[in-house]
Protein backbone atom coordinates (compact mmCIF):
# COMPACT_ATOMS: atom_id res chain seq x y z
CA UNK A 1 0.00 0.00 0.00
CA UNK A 2 1.12 3.47 -1.01
CA UNK A 3 1.81 6.10 1.72
CA UNK A 4 -0.69 8.97 2.21
CA UNK A 5 1.16 10.76 5.16
CA UNK A 6 4.59 10.78 5.83
CA UNK A 7 6.44 12.13 8.48
CA UNK A 8 10.27 12.42 8.99
CA UNK A 9 11.95 13.34 12.32
CA UNK A 10 8.95 16.01 12.88
CA UNK A 11 9.35 18.16 15.76
CA UNK A 12 7.24 20.97 17.67
CA UNK A 13 8.03 23.35 20.58
CA UNK A 14 6.31 25.58 22.35
CA UNK A 15 7.90 27.83 24.99
CA UNK A 16 11.14 25.66 25.07
CA UNK A 17 8.62 22.12 25.73
CA UNK A 18 8.37 19.54 23.41
CA UNK A 19 5.36 19.12 22.25
CA UNK A 20 6.65 16.29 19.31
CA UNK A 21 9.33 14.76 19.39
CA UNK A 22 11.01 13.98 15.95
CA UNK A 23 8.30 11.61 15.27
CA UNK A 24 8.83 9.65 12.30
CA UNK A 25 5.78 7.20 10.54
CA UNK A 26 3.32 6.54 7.27
CA UNK A 27 -0.09 6.30 7.24
CA UNK A 28 -1.16 3.77 3.96
CA UNK A 29 -4.26 5.30 1.96
CA UNK A 30 -7.49 4.77 2.86
CA UNK A 31 -6.49 4.08 6.98
CA UNK A 32 -8.22 5.00 9.36
CA UNK A 33 -5.71 6.31 12.32
CA UNK A 34 -6.70 6.95 15.90
CA UNK A 35 -4.85 8.66 18.00
CA UNK A 36 -4.88 8.27 21.80
CA UNK A 37 -2.95 9.59 25.29
CA UNK A 38 -3.52 11.35 28.03
CA UNK A 39 -3.61 15.19 28.34
CA UNK A 40 -0.92 17.13 26.60
CA UNK A 41 0.16 13.84 25.27
CA UNK A 42 0.44 15.89 21.65
CA UNK A 43 -2.32 14.27 19.80
CA UNK A 44 -4.03 17.20 18.79
CA UNK A 45 -0.79 19.40 18.07
CA UNK A 46 0.41 16.13 15.93
CA UNK A 47 -3.26 17.03 14.08
CA UNK A 48 -2.99 20.95 13.53
CA UNK A 49 0.90 20.10 11.82
CA UNK A 50 -0.30 17.68 10.13
CA UNK A 51 -3.05 19.31 8.24
CA UNK A 52 -0.87 22.85 8.11
CA UNK A 53 -2.63 24.14 10.89
CA UNK A 54 0.95 24.84 12.22
CA UNK A 55 4.26 24.45 11.14
CA UNK A 56 6.38 22.36 12.78
CA UNK A 57 9.90 23.67 13.95
CA UNK A 58 12.02 20.83 12.27
CA UNK A 59 11.27 17.77 10.28
CA UNK A 60 9.39 17.17 6.93
CA UNK A 61 5.93 15.96 6.36
CA UNK A 62 4.25 14.64 3.29
CA UNK A 63 0.75 14.31 2.05
CA UNK A 64 0.87 11.95 -1.24
CA UNK A 65 4.33 12.93 -1.58
CA UNK A 66 4.30 16.61 -1.42
CA UNK A 67 5.81 18.50 1.11
CA UNK A 68 3.17 20.17 3.22
CA UNK A 69 5.47 23.28 3.85
CA UNK A 70 7.08 24.10 0.49
CA UNK A 71 4.40 22.46 -1.51
CA UNK A 72 1.33 24.39 0.24
CA UNK A 73 -0.90 25.63 -2.15
CA UNK A 74 -1.56 21.76 -3.18
CA UNK A 75 -1.78 20.03 -0.05
CA UNK A 76 -4.11 22.13 1.58
CA UNK A 77 -6.55 21.18 -1.41
CA UNK A 78 -6.14 17.62 -0.18
CA UNK A 79 -6.24 17.97 3.85
CA UNK A 80 -9.31 18.37 5.48
CA UNK A 81 -8.97 19.41 9.34
CA UNK A 82 -11.49 19.14 11.96
CA UNK A 83 -10.94 21.73 15.62
CA UNK A 84 -12.05 20.03 18.75
CA UNK A 85 -13.50 23.08 19.59
CA UNK A 86 -15.93 24.71 16.72
CA UNK A 87 -14.34 27.28 14.86
CA UNK A 88 -17.74 28.94 12.76
CA UNK A 89 -18.76 32.33 12.93
CA UNK A 90 -21.11 33.07 15.09
CA UNK A 91 -23.06 35.47 13.05
CA UNK A 92 -23.24 33.41 10.08
CA UNK A 93 -25.55 30.18 9.23
CA UNK A 94 -24.56 26.84 9.58
CA UNK A 95 -24.85 26.84 5.39
CA UNK A 96 -23.40 30.25 4.88
CA UNK A 97 -20.15 29.47 6.87
CA UNK A 98 -19.73 25.71 5.13
CA UNK A 99 -20.46 27.55 1.69
CA UNK A 100 -17.95 30.37 1.97
CA UNK A 101 -15.04 27.76 2.92
CA UNK A 102 -16.06 25.64 -0.27
CA UNK A 103 -15.90 28.99 -2.07
CA UNK A 104 -12.59 29.81 -1.13
CA UNK A 105 -12.07 26.01 -2.42
CA UNK A 106 -13.30 27.33 -5.77
CA UNK A 107 -15.73 24.46 -5.55
CA UNK A 108 -18.83 24.88 -8.40
CA UNK A 109 -22.02 26.30 -6.91
CA UNK A 110 -23.65 23.12 -8.11
CA UNK A 111 -21.42 20.76 -6.46
CA UNK A 112 -20.96 22.84 -3.52
CA UNK A 113 -25.12 22.84 -2.94
CA UNK A 114 -25.03 18.96 -4.00
CA UNK A 115 -22.51 18.13 -1.39
CA UNK A 116 -23.81 20.21 1.47
CA UNK A 117 -27.41 18.70 1.37
CA UNK A 118 -25.89 15.11 0.98
CA UNK A 119 -23.47 15.39 4.22
CA UNK A 120 -25.30 17.14 6.44
CA UNK A 121 -28.20 14.82 5.66
CA UNK A 122 -25.86 12.23 6.55
CA UNK A 123 -25.12 13.89 9.58
CA UNK A 124 -28.16 14.98 10.67
CA UNK A 125 -27.83 18.49 10.66
CA UNK A 126 -30.45 19.40 7.33
CA UNK A 127 -32.78 20.82 9.02
CA UNK A 128 -30.02 23.41 10.82
CA UNK A 129 -28.64 24.75 7.66
CA UNK A 130 -30.40 27.93 8.16
CA UNK A 131 -29.96 28.55 11.76
CA UNK A 132 -27.98 31.18 12.86
CA UNK A 133 -24.43 29.50 13.94
CA UNK A 134 -24.66 31.37 17.47
CA UNK A 135 -28.25 29.61 18.26
CA UNK A 136 -26.88 25.84 18.12
CA UNK A 137 -25.18 23.69 20.78
CA UNK A 138 -22.00 22.94 20.10
CA UNK A 139 -22.99 19.50 19.05
CA UNK A 140 -24.39 20.48 16.08
CA UNK A 141 -21.48 22.66 15.52
CA UNK A 142 -19.11 20.13 15.63
CA UNK A 143 -21.05 17.86 13.11
CA UNK A 144 -21.08 21.14 11.02
CA UNK A 145 -17.75 20.90 11.14
CA UNK A 146 -17.36 17.44 9.43
CA UNK A 147 -19.64 19.17 6.84
CA UNK A 148 -17.15 21.83 6.00
CA UNK A 149 -14.09 19.29 5.90
CA UNK A 150 -16.30 16.95 3.68
CA UNK A 151 -17.29 19.30 1.02
CA UNK A 152 -13.74 19.80 -0.01
CA UNK A 153 -13.59 15.83 -0.41
CA UNK A 154 -10.06 15.80 0.68
CA UNK A 155 -8.10 12.64 0.46
CA UNK A 156 -6.54 12.85 4.01
CA UNK A 157 -9.19 13.62 6.48
CA UNK A 158 -8.04 14.96 10.15
CA UNK A 159 -10.50 15.38 13.25
CA UNK A 160 -9.53 16.14 16.82
CA UNK A 161 -11.86 14.59 18.70
CA UNK A 162 -14.77 13.84 15.77
CA UNK A 163 -17.55 13.19 18.52
CA UNK A 164 -17.02 15.86 21.43
CA UNK A 165 -20.20 17.68 22.52
CA UNK A 166 -22.51 15.13 20.10
CA UNK A 167 -24.87 13.23 21.73
CA UNK A 168 -25.60 9.29 21.17
CA UNK A 169 -27.45 9.57 17.67
CA UNK A 170 -25.34 12.06 16.41
CA UNK A 171 -22.05 10.00 16.85
CA UNK A 172 -23.69 6.92 15.64
CA UNK A 173 -23.61 8.84 12.51
CA UNK A 174 -20.38 10.24 12.86
CA UNK A 175 -19.13 6.59 12.90
CA UNK A 176 -21.19 5.72 10.43
CA UNK A 177 -19.69 8.07 8.03
CA UNK A 178 -15.70 7.82 9.11
CA UNK A 179 -16.68 4.01 8.58
CA UNK A 180 -17.75 4.32 5.32
CA UNK A 181 -14.87 6.33 3.90
CA UNK A 182 -12.27 3.27 4.98
CA UNK A 183 -10.41 3.02 1.98
CA UNK A 184 -11.42 5.99 -0.09
CA UNK A 185 -9.93 8.62 2.07
CA UNK A 186 -7.15 8.29 4.73
CA UNK A 187 -8.50 9.44 8.32
CA UNK A 188 -6.44 10.36 11.18
CA UNK A 189 -7.95 11.25 14.25
CA UNK A 190 -7.70 11.75 18.05
CA UNK A 191 -9.95 10.83 20.34
CA UNK A 192 -10.76 10.45 24.35
CA UNK A 193 -13.27 8.28 23.69
CA UNK A 194 -11.77 4.76 24.01
CA UNK A 195 -15.45 2.93 23.00
CA UNK A 196 -15.31 4.69 19.61
CA UNK A 197 -11.80 3.81 18.56
CA UNK A 198 -12.17 0.27 19.25
CA UNK A 199 -15.14 0.64 16.56
CA UNK A 200 -13.40 2.79 14.55
CA UNK A 201 -9.48 1.55 13.76
CA UNK A 202 -7.07 0.41 11.31
CA UNK A 203 -4.39 1.51 13.41
CA UNK A 204 -3.77 3.11 17.12
CA UNK A 205 -1.22 5.20 17.91
CA UNK A 206 -0.69 5.65 21.33
CA UNK A 207 0.95 8.93 22.11
CA UNK A 208 3.25 9.67 25.20
CA UNK A 209 4.94 13.17 26.01
CA UNK A 210 5.24 13.86 22.43
CA UNK A 211 6.48 10.33 21.45
CA UNK A 212 4.62 7.12 20.16
CA UNK A 213 4.54 5.06 22.87
CA UNK A 214 2.81 2.17 20.83
CA UNK A 215 2.14 1.25 17.22
CA UNK A 216 -0.04 -1.19 15.60
CA UNK A 217 -3.46 -2.62 15.05
CA UNK A 218 -5.89 -3.09 18.13
CA UNK A 219 -5.63 -6.81 18.52
CA UNK A 220 -1.53 -6.20 18.41
CA UNK A 221 -2.16 -3.90 20.99
CA UNK A 222 -3.71 -5.82 23.62
CA UNK A 223 -1.31 -8.60 22.62
CA UNK A 224 1.43 -6.46 24.54
CA UNK A 225 -0.85 -7.18 27.70
CA UNK A 226 0.22 -10.94 27.71
CA UNK A 227 -2.97 -12.60 28.83
CA UNK A 228 -3.52 -10.36 31.44
CA UNK A 229 -7.35 -10.43 32.80
CA UNK A 230 -8.75 -7.63 35.48
CA UNK A 231 -10.72 -8.75 38.15
CA UNK A 232 -12.92 -6.77 40.47
CA UNK A 233 -14.27 -8.18 43.72
CA UNK A 234 -16.35 -6.56 46.38
CA UNK A 235 -16.45 -7.09 49.66
CA UNK A 236 -18.64 -6.20 52.47
CA UNK A 237 -16.01 -3.95 54.42
CA UNK A 238 -12.36 -3.40 52.91
CA UNK A 239 -10.27 -2.27 55.70
CA UNK A 240 -6.87 -0.54 55.30
CA UNK A 241 -5.32 -3.69 56.62
CA UNK A 242 -6.88 -6.33 54.98
CA UNK A 243 -5.98 -4.20 51.40
CA UNK A 244 -2.92 -4.46 52.15
CA UNK A 245 -2.42 -7.95 52.63
CA UNK A 246 -4.05 -8.38 49.35
CA UNK A 247 -2.29 -6.24 47.13
CA UNK A 248 0.84 -7.90 48.45
CA UNK A 249 -0.34 -11.55 47.28
CA UNK A 250 2.59 -12.44 44.54
CA UNK A 251 -0.21 -12.61 42.03
CA UNK A 252 -1.68 -9.34 41.98
CA UNK A 253 -0.68 -7.28 39.77
CA UNK A 254 -1.22 -3.15 40.23
CA UNK A 255 -3.85 -3.40 42.79
CA UNK A 256 -6.17 -0.21 43.28
CA UNK A 257 -9.35 0.33 45.62
CA UNK A 258 -12.26 2.18 44.85
CA UNK A 259 -14.88 1.94 48.09
CA UNK A 260 -14.76 -1.75 49.02
CA UNK A 261 -14.11 -2.64 45.71
CA UNK A 262 -10.54 -4.37 45.15
CA UNK A 263 -9.24 -4.37 41.92
CA UNK A 264 -6.39 -5.78 40.22
CA UNK A 265 -4.70 -7.46 37.63
CA UNK A 266 -3.25 -11.15 36.78
CA UNK A 267 -2.17 -13.06 34.14
CA UNK A 268 -4.02 -16.02 35.07
CA UNK A 269 -7.12 -16.63 36.81
CA UNK A 270 -5.43 -18.27 39.71
CA UNK A 271 -4.71 -14.73 40.92
CA UNK A 272 -8.66 -14.20 41.76
CA UNK A 273 -8.43 -17.82 43.89
CA UNK A 274 -5.26 -16.73 45.44
CA UNK A 275 -7.02 -13.47 46.69
CA UNK A 276 -10.07 -15.36 47.62
CA UNK A 277 -8.04 -17.25 49.96
CA UNK A 278 -6.25 -14.69 51.64
CA UNK A 279 -9.61 -12.84 51.92
CA UNK A 280 -11.53 -15.92 54.01
CA UNK A 281 -12.17 -13.42 57.24
CA UNK A 282 -14.13 -10.85 55.12
CA UNK A 283 -17.44 -11.34 53.62
CA UNK A 284 -17.68 -10.70 49.65
CA UNK A 285 -20.82 -9.60 48.03
CA UNK A 286 -19.51 -9.50 44.22
CA UNK A 287 -16.95 -10.11 41.67
CA UNK A 288 -16.13 -10.07 37.89
CA UNK A 289 -13.36 -11.26 35.74
CA UNK A 290 -12.85 -9.75 32.57
CA UNK A 291 -10.37 -10.01 29.88
CA UNK A 292 -8.15 -6.06 29.17
CA UNK A 293 -9.03 -3.55 26.65
CA UNK A 294 -8.07 -0.62 25.21
CA UNK A 295 -9.05 1.91 28.24
CA UNK A 296 -7.33 -0.60 30.98
CA UNK A 297 -3.77 -0.65 28.22
CA UNK A 298 -4.62 3.60 28.64
CA UNK A 299 -5.04 3.35 32.15
CA UNK A 300 -1.94 4.62 33.11
CA UNK A 301 -2.53 4.87 37.00
CA UNK A 302 -3.32 0.64 37.24
CA UNK A 303 -2.50 -1.22 34.32
CA UNK A 304 0.17 0.28 32.22
CA UNK A 305 3.49 0.38 34.40
CA UNK A 306 2.85 -3.30 34.85
CA UNK A 307 1.80 -4.39 31.63
CA UNK A 308 3.70 -2.55 29.45
CA UNK B 1 -11.39 34.74 -4.33
CA UNK B 2 -12.97 38.15 -3.61
CA UNK B 3 -16.64 37.19 -4.89
CA UNK B 4 -16.49 34.26 -1.46
CA UNK B 5 -15.25 37.52 0.75
CA UNK B 6 -18.32 39.41 -0.78
CA UNK B 7 -20.95 37.10 -0.64
CA UNK B 8 -19.34 36.60 3.22
CA UNK B 9 -19.65 40.28 3.35
CA UNK B 10 -23.40 40.65 2.30
CA UNK B 11 -24.41 37.53 4.09
CA UNK B 12 -23.01 39.40 7.42
CA UNK B 13 -25.12 42.49 6.47
CA UNK B 14 -27.85 41.36 5.50
CA UNK B 15 -28.35 39.66 9.05
CA UNK B 16 -27.51 43.25 10.47
CA UNK B 17 -28.48 45.32 7.61
CA UNK B 18 -31.84 47.26 9.93
CA UNK B 19 -28.79 48.28 12.65
CA UNK B 20 -26.34 49.52 9.82
CA UNK B 21 -28.83 51.27 8.41
CA UNK B 22 -29.77 53.36 11.63
CA UNK B 23 -26.28 53.80 12.77
CA UNK B 24 -25.63 55.56 9.17
CA UNK B 25 -28.49 57.65 9.52
CA UNK B 26 -27.95 58.65 13.14
CA UNK B 27 -24.02 59.19 13.09
CA UNK B 28 -24.19 62.05 11.07
CA UNK B 29 -26.64 63.54 13.60
CA UNK B 30 -24.70 63.13 16.45
CA UNK B 31 -20.94 64.54 14.78
CA UNK B 32 -22.88 67.55 13.34
CA UNK B 33 -24.12 68.11 17.29
CA UNK B 34 -21.06 67.22 19.43
CA UNK B 35 -18.62 68.78 17.04
CA UNK B 36 -20.10 71.14 14.05
CA UNK B 37 -22.73 72.91 15.90
CA UNK B 38 -19.80 73.87 18.48
CA UNK B 39 -17.15 74.89 16.27
CA UNK B 40 -18.00 76.71 14.08
CA UNK B 41 -19.36 79.26 16.76
CA UNK B 42 -14.88 78.91 17.68
CA UNK B 43 -13.62 78.73 14.40
CA UNK B 44 -16.25 80.55 11.86
CA UNK B 45 -14.26 79.96 8.90
CA UNK B 46 -10.85 78.43 8.17
CA UNK B 47 -7.35 79.67 7.50
CA UNK B 48 -8.20 79.74 3.81
CA UNK B 49 -11.74 81.42 4.22
CA UNK B 50 -13.72 78.46 3.82
CA UNK B 51 -16.76 78.46 6.31
CA UNK B 52 -15.97 76.02 9.14
CA UNK B 53 -19.08 73.88 8.40
CA UNK B 54 -18.42 73.54 4.64
CA UNK B 55 -14.73 73.17 5.32
CA UNK B 56 -14.80 70.39 8.28
CA UNK B 57 -17.83 68.32 6.01
CA UNK B 58 -14.96 66.20 4.40
CA UNK B 59 -13.53 65.26 7.82
CA UNK B 60 -16.88 64.27 8.87
CA UNK B 61 -17.22 62.12 6.10
CA UNK B 62 -13.88 60.60 7.16
CA UNK B 63 -14.91 60.01 10.60
CA UNK B 64 -17.90 58.27 9.51
CA UNK B 65 -16.01 56.25 7.07
CA UNK B 66 -13.59 55.24 10.21
CA UNK B 67 -16.21 54.70 12.14
CA UNK B 68 -17.81 52.28 9.75
CA UNK B 69 -14.39 50.18 8.85
CA UNK B 70 -13.51 50.02 13.06
CA UNK B 71 -15.82 46.96 13.97
CA UNK B 72 -15.55 45.22 10.66
CA UNK B 73 -11.77 44.88 10.98
CA UNK B 74 -12.15 44.59 14.74
CA UNK B 75 -14.70 41.51 14.48
CA UNK B 76 -12.38 39.61 11.73
CA UNK B 77 -8.99 40.34 12.78
CA UNK B 78 -9.02 40.54 16.67
CA UNK B 79 -12.15 39.25 18.10
CA UNK B 80 -13.43 35.70 15.85
CA UNK B 81 -9.22 35.37 15.68
CA UNK B 82 -8.33 35.58 18.97
CA UNK B 83 -11.68 34.41 20.57
CA UNK B 84 -12.90 31.55 17.91
CA UNK B 85 -10.24 30.77 15.67
CA UNK B 86 -12.68 31.82 12.73
CA UNK B 87 -9.98 32.57 10.60
CA UNK B 88 -7.63 30.13 10.78
CA UNK B 89 -10.04 27.65 8.25
CA UNK B 90 -9.88 30.59 6.35
CA UNK B 91 -5.98 29.56 6.61
CA UNK B 92 -6.47 26.37 5.48
CA UNK B 93 -7.71 27.32 1.86
CA UNK B 94 -5.70 27.22 -1.09
CA UNK B 95 -5.48 31.45 -0.74
CA UNK B 96 -2.18 33.63 0.34
CA UNK B 97 -2.43 35.26 3.56
CA UNK B 98 -1.99 38.64 1.91
CA UNK B 99 -5.21 37.41 -0.58
CA UNK B 100 -7.07 36.82 2.78
CA UNK B 101 -6.22 40.03 4.30
CA UNK B 102 -6.71 41.76 0.83
CA UNK B 103 -10.28 39.67 1.01
CA UNK B 104 -11.10 41.39 3.97
CA UNK B 105 -9.99 44.96 3.38
CA UNK B 106 -11.62 45.63 0.48
CA UNK B 107 -15.38 43.98 1.33
CA UNK B 108 -14.75 46.04 4.45
CA UNK B 109 -14.10 49.36 2.45
CA UNK B 110 -17.04 48.30 0.25
CA UNK B 111 -19.16 48.06 3.16
CA UNK B 112 -17.93 51.14 5.07
CA UNK B 113 -18.38 53.08 1.48
CA UNK B 114 -22.05 52.28 1.23
CA UNK B 115 -21.93 53.34 5.11
CA UNK B 116 -20.55 56.55 4.20
CA UNK B 117 -23.05 56.95 0.89
CA UNK B 118 -26.08 56.74 3.23
CA UNK B 119 -24.73 59.13 6.13
CA UNK B 120 -23.61 61.83 3.42
CA UNK B 121 -27.08 62.17 2.31
CA UNK B 122 -27.99 63.23 5.61
CA UNK B 123 -25.34 65.52 6.30
CA UNK B 124 -26.08 67.07 3.32
CA UNK B 125 -29.53 67.87 4.47
CA UNK B 126 -27.65 69.41 7.76
CA UNK B 127 -25.16 71.17 5.81
CA UNK B 128 -25.82 72.94 3.01
CA UNK B 129 -22.43 72.65 0.70
CA UNK B 130 -21.90 74.74 -2.32
CA UNK B 131 -19.68 72.73 -4.34
CA UNK B 132 -19.19 70.95 -7.66
CA UNK B 133 -21.72 67.90 -7.95
CA UNK B 134 -18.40 65.82 -9.53
CA UNK B 135 -16.14 66.63 -6.20
CA UNK B 136 -18.65 64.30 -4.33
CA UNK B 137 -17.40 61.45 -6.59
CA UNK B 138 -13.81 62.32 -6.03
CA UNK B 139 -14.72 62.24 -2.09
CA UNK B 140 -15.91 58.86 -2.04
CA UNK B 141 -12.04 57.75 -4.24
CA UNK B 142 -10.69 59.62 -1.09
CA UNK B 143 -12.34 57.86 1.34
CA UNK B 144 -11.17 54.80 -0.21
CA UNK B 145 -7.95 55.89 -0.05
CA UNK B 146 -8.36 57.09 3.97
CA UNK B 147 -9.63 53.90 4.46
CA UNK B 148 -7.34 51.72 3.01
CA UNK B 149 -4.92 53.29 5.46
CA UNK B 150 -7.22 53.20 7.85
CA UNK B 151 -7.55 49.55 7.66
CA UNK B 152 -4.19 48.41 7.40
CA UNK B 153 -3.21 50.61 10.45
CA UNK B 154 -6.39 48.49 12.31
CA UNK B 155 -5.17 45.59 10.99
CA UNK B 156 -1.75 45.77 12.35
CA UNK B 157 -2.95 46.46 15.94
CA UNK B 158 -5.60 43.83 15.66
CA UNK B 159 -2.59 41.23 15.09
CA UNK B 160 -0.42 42.73 17.13
CA UNK B 161 -2.93 43.25 20.36
CA UNK B 162 -3.10 39.64 21.87
CA UNK B 163 -5.93 41.11 24.49
CA UNK B 164 -8.80 42.93 24.58
CA UNK B 165 -7.88 45.60 26.91
CA UNK B 166 -4.50 46.54 24.99
CA UNK B 167 -6.84 46.26 22.12
CA UNK B 168 -8.89 49.08 22.83
CA UNK B 169 -6.64 51.37 24.64
CA UNK B 170 -4.06 51.19 21.56
CA UNK B 171 -7.08 51.71 19.22
CA UNK B 172 -9.12 54.93 21.06
CA UNK B 173 -4.92 56.36 21.30
CA UNK B 174 -4.38 56.10 17.79
CA UNK B 175 -8.36 57.35 16.58
CA UNK B 176 -7.52 60.55 18.70
CA UNK B 177 -4.31 60.97 17.60
CA UNK B 178 -5.75 60.84 13.47
CA UNK B 179 -8.79 62.83 14.72
CA UNK B 180 -6.29 65.66 15.41
CA UNK B 181 -3.31 65.22 13.96
CA UNK B 182 -4.79 64.62 10.22
CA UNK B 183 -6.33 67.93 9.70
CA UNK B 184 -9.78 66.09 10.60
CA UNK B 185 -11.50 68.86 12.24
CA UNK B 186 -8.85 71.82 12.72
CA UNK B 187 -6.25 73.28 10.48
CA UNK B 188 -2.78 72.45 11.03
CA UNK B 189 -2.18 76.63 11.19
CA UNK B 190 -3.65 76.43 14.66
CA UNK B 191 -0.87 73.90 15.81
CA UNK B 192 2.46 74.91 17.16
CA UNK B 193 5.10 75.01 13.92
CA UNK B 194 7.05 72.00 14.13
CA UNK B 195 4.07 69.96 15.00
CA UNK B 196 2.09 71.07 12.00
CA UNK B 197 4.94 70.21 9.77
CA UNK B 198 5.16 66.82 10.91
CA UNK B 199 1.37 66.37 11.03
CA UNK B 200 0.77 67.65 7.86
CA UNK B 201 2.87 65.04 6.08
CA UNK B 202 1.17 61.64 7.47
CA UNK B 203 -0.66 59.79 4.87
CA UNK B 204 -4.15 60.96 6.18
CA UNK B 205 -3.38 64.86 5.95
CA UNK B 206 -2.27 64.80 2.62
CA UNK B 207 -5.78 63.08 1.95
CA UNK B 208 -7.35 65.60 3.75
CA UNK B 209 -5.43 68.34 2.02
CA UNK B 210 -5.95 66.91 -0.93
CA UNK B 211 -9.51 66.47 -0.96
CA UNK B 212 -10.17 70.21 0.65
CA UNK B 213 -8.24 71.82 -2.42
CA UNK B 214 -10.00 69.85 -5.24
CA UNK B 215 -13.41 70.28 -3.16
CA UNK B 216 -12.92 74.36 -2.29
CA UNK B 217 -10.65 75.33 -4.80
CA UNK B 218 -11.01 73.47 -7.75
CA UNK B 219 -7.03 72.59 -7.58
CA UNK B 220 -5.47 68.74 -7.92
CA UNK B 221 -2.19 67.63 -6.37
CA UNK B 222 -0.96 64.20 -7.75
CA UNK B 223 1.52 63.86 -4.70
CA UNK B 224 -2.06 63.71 -2.44
CA UNK B 225 -3.31 60.21 -4.12
CA UNK B 226 0.23 58.70 -4.49
CA UNK B 227 1.60 58.96 -1.57
CA UNK B 228 -0.75 57.90 0.23
CA UNK B 229 -1.40 54.96 -2.12
CA UNK B 230 2.50 53.59 -1.89
CA UNK B 231 1.67 53.93 2.22
CA UNK B 232 -1.11 51.37 1.20
CA UNK B 233 0.25 48.86 -0.63
CA UNK B 234 3.76 49.12 1.74
CA UNK B 235 1.66 49.12 4.83
CA UNK B 236 -0.20 45.58 3.21
CA UNK B 237 2.53 43.94 2.08
CA UNK B 238 4.12 44.54 5.88
CA UNK B 239 0.85 42.86 7.22
CA UNK B 240 0.88 40.31 4.91
CA UNK B 241 4.36 39.01 6.19
CA UNK B 242 2.82 40.17 9.70
CA UNK B 243 -0.19 37.71 9.24
CA UNK B 244 2.17 34.62 8.11
CA UNK B 245 4.23 35.09 11.20
CA UNK B 246 1.26 35.10 13.80
CA UNK B 247 -0.67 31.98 11.87
CA UNK B 248 2.98 30.07 12.43
CA UNK B 249 2.05 28.66 9.27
Amino acid sequence: MEASVTLKKVGKLSGGRTILAGMSFGVERGSIVALIGDNDSGKSTLLRVLAGYEKPEYGNIYIHGLDIVKRRHETCKMVAYVPHEPDLDPWLTVEQNIRFIGMLHKIPADKLSQRIAGYSEQLGIADFLQENVSNLSLGIQKRALLVRALIQEPRVLTIDEPTAFIDADGKRMVLEVLLDMRGKRTIIYASQDLDEVELANDRIMILQNGHIAMDGTLEKLLATTNQYHQFEIEFEHLDEATYKELSAVSTVVNPSRVGNKFRFYGRSRRAFFHVLKRATAVVTNDFSIKTIGLRDLMDSNQARRGLE
Amino acid sequence: MIWAFLQRRWWLTENRILTTISTALMLPVILYISIVAVMENIIPRSIDGVVYTQWVFPGLIMIIATLGLVPLLYRDFFDLRIHRHVLQPVTLTPITKFEIIAGIIITAIIESVCFVLISLFVLLILIPMSVPVYSYFILIFYVILFNGVMANVLITISLLAERVTTYLIILLSFLMFILFSSGILVDFEFYPPLLSQVFANLPTSVLMAGIRQIMFFNRFDYLSLIYPMIVIVVWFAVNGILYKTKAHQ
